[in-house]
């Protein structure tokens, strides 16, 4: 069997853009992936908007709750909680295969077709110089991947006060979405007292989101279904799948599913890259020559720690402390529900308190729709009847904040393999992560600003939801970039130093994580990496 | 769990939370997912679930006083996975969409919010002397 030039391993964000960038150029790539698909639910979903389905379907309560009531999550809120039937898949076969066990430390990590890419909240973000200086990427090479990205993918957005934090410098975008009344609102009074949140600090603007709103290479423009968290029919949302999906009718491209990756062993003259068949669940062994890790950055801290065999190794860890904070706009109680509306973020408030792009905390702000009445219920302490009839009333007025706050290194927060011979790998993941009382302090001082602005901008926090360490579902910072040849770091260019053709595509080089939406510059660092393998050659 | 116990407290938890009987769909979807969810009830719960089934009028307040010391109870979470299934049948979305009121309705809102404090009150005592 011929060796092809590269595997890149996950059909992520990360493994998408990588193998579409090599595939581009010519090279034979073969891409392993478990890629779960569970098409149970979203198959059932009509081509309606949210509010007619409820009216009408019979069989709703299948894709809104499931079949089993999977989609009813009760107890504290948890990572992952906003995920619905339709995409439960993602978490599917996790437990079995990536066992992680930690005390303070609850992420979410995916084998599906698209890895966490199918349940990407499409923000995207082009970090600034200085922030990629602290991440340890070079300015020049990441804006034009940044450009490169955008093509891909298709973005909206527009030139507001958050452009300097979301387009950054951008040119190829489609026109923003229509906002719906409750962003509205808020964003006209921000635009009246702009000065005033500009001096604090703050400033409010549209997201840039990966959704088109224009009809792009066989995808739709944005309909306003409110059906986002349910439905990628129309593929107006990006989503990576789409992307391996277009590679798969490339000749010099080969999906091979069901396969976990294990570890690897590099030869002088070719990688063996050892996978469990998930199907039989026995060994299997793949041949290349060379190969690119991109299977999310706990994924990837497996497959290196376990090749190289050395115990007792404790990796550092970054992932943005993140926090919830439901708000209610009382200008919008008792509005009647609006028949086209977004589930994405339609307005972003970024604290730059400095004033010079770095160390800005980022908060997405939602309404709340079509996540149903049951789920926002549960947070009020009260009884179900009464609630239902005052949630209902306050429910056109609910603003969810999702804020994301920068994040530094520290020796309390790492992560290292632990033996377990119960699990099929025999092994686990252990995570310790603790922040610092000066980070919890930090952080504590940012949300009551954030809590204290929304205020002047007519939202009040109702409170605050503290989903746990984890939560925000970015990880990274696990082989820092380092120009020292050291071992579980990587070298500028994506390369695992101590190996001569293993690079890694996600964010398990990156230093620093700002708290801007990370998903846009793993995909442009993704696609700079394989072009770094593609030159080395 | 028997297949008659759990309708019935379907039927029971269904009236309480709406008003209304539930269909045949939602008595199925109830008793399926509390087999599929099954949480062993804590000696509190033993002692409540009996006795809200012979005081139907008790409902109201027990689920306030819970609301306010045990939210994450037992009785609690079958009451959450009824409502969730009710919100889901299509014939009950005009009790859970939101929809056009005057600003009068603000008085609603206050009377349910307190009427909902009083009962969480009156649960707390309730529920002490119960169980």
């Amino acid at each position: 069997m011929e060796i092809p030039d590269y595997i890149v391993v996950g059909s992520g964000c990360t493994g998408a853009m990588a193998a579409q960038t090599l595939v581009e150029a010519g090279a034979s790539v073969h891409m392993l992936d478990v890629g779960v698909v569970n098409d149970t639910y979203a198959s059932l979903i009509p081509d309606k908007d949210f509010i007619g389905i409820r009216k009408t379907e019979a069989e709703q309560y299948r894709y809104w709750i499931g079949n089993e009531a999977e989609g009813v999550s009760w107890g504290k809120v948890k990572t992952g909680e906003h995920l619905t039937p339709s995409r439960k898949h993602l978490l599917q076969q996790v437990d079995k295969y990536l066992p992680l066990t930690s005390t303070s430390f609850f992420p979410m990590e995916s084998l599906a077709y698209g890895g966490l890419g199918s349940g990407w909240g499409l923000g995207c973000c082009e970090f600034s110089k200085r922030e990629l200086d602290a991440i340890g990427l070079e300015d020049s090479s990441m804006k034009t991947a940044y450009t490169t990205i955008a093509k891909r993918i298709g973005i909206s957005g527009t030139q507001d006060d958050a452009a300097p934090f979301t387009l950054g410098g951008l040119t190829d975008y489609q026109p923003a979405p229509l906002m719906d009344r409750n962003h509205q609102l808020l964003l006209k009074k921000y635009t009246h007292h702009k000065n005033g949140f500009n001096k604090r600090g703050f400033f409010l603007g549209r997201p840039a989101l990966a959704l088109l709103t224009q009809d792009k290479d066989g995808r739709k423009k944005y309909a306003y279904q409110d059906m986002d968290f349910y439905s990628d029919k129309d593929e107006s949302a990006y989503r990576p799948w789409i992307t391996v999906n277009q590679l798969k009718r490339k000749g010099n491209f080969k999906y091979i599913g069901d396969r976990l990756v294990t570890e690897f062993l590099e030869h002088p003259d070719h990688i063996e890259v050892y996978c469990i068949n998930i199907i039989t669940d026995t060994t299997e062994v793949f041949k290349c020559k060379k190969l690119l890790l991109a299977s999310g950055v706990l994924g990837t801290a497996r497959i290196v720690l376990r090749s190289f065999k050395k115990e007792n190794v404790k990796l550092p860890l970054l992932c943005n402390p993140y926090t919830y904070i439901p708000c209610i706009q009382p200008r919008m109680i008792g509005k009647e529900a609006e028949q086209k509306k977004m589930g994405f973020a339609q307005l972003s408030l970024f604290y730059d308190e400095h004033h010079t792009n770095e160390d800005v905390v980022m908060a997405s702000i939602y309404s709340y729709q079509s996540l149903m009445l049951f789920r926002i219920i549960k947070e009020a302490p009260l009884n179900f009847v009464d609630a239902r009839i005052i949630m209902r009333y306050l429910m056109s007025g609910i603003l969810i904040m999702g804020i994301h706050h920068p994040e530094q290194r520290s020796p309390l927060k790492y992560l290292e393999m632990d033996r377990n011979e119960d699990s099929i790998t025999g092994d686990q993941l252990k995570v310790g992560y603790e922040l610092t009382e000066e980070e919890k302090k930090k952080k504590e001082e940012r949300e009551k600003k954030y809590i204290k602005v929304m205020r002047s901008l007519g939202a009040y926090a109702l409170k605050r939801i503290n989903p746990g360490y984890g939560s925000s579902i970015h990880y990274a910072g696990t082989l820092p970039f380092s120009k020292n040849n050291t071992s579980y770091t990587l070298n500028p260019q994506g390369k695992l130093n101590g190996t001569q053709n293993i690079y890694v595509a996600d964010g398990s080089g990156f230093n620093y994580l700002p708290a801007k939406g990370l998903t846009f510059s793993l995909m442009a660092n993704a696609h700079l990496t394989a072009l770094n393998a593609l030159k080395s050659e | 769990m028997r297949n008659s116990l759990l309708e019935q407290e379907a039927e029971l938890f269904s009236r309480y939370l709406l008003n209304r009987s539930p269909d045949k769909l939602a008595v199925e979807l109830y008793s399926r997912a509390i087999k599929q969810t099954s949480a062993s009830l804590t000696p509190q719960d033993q002692k409540l679930l009996p006795f809200l089934k012979n005081n139907t009028w008790s409902m109201g307040i027990i689920d306030s006083g819970l609301a306010f010391i045990n939210p994450h109870s037992e009785i609690r979470r079958r009451l959450y996975f009824m409502l969730s299934i009710l919100e889901s049948i299509p014939e009950n979305h005009d009790l859970f969409l939101p929809k056009k009121r005057n600003q009068l309705y603000l008085i609603v809102v206050v009377y349910h919010g307190t009427r909902a404090t009083i009962k969480a009150l009156l649960g707390s005592l309730l529920i002490k002397m119960i169980a």
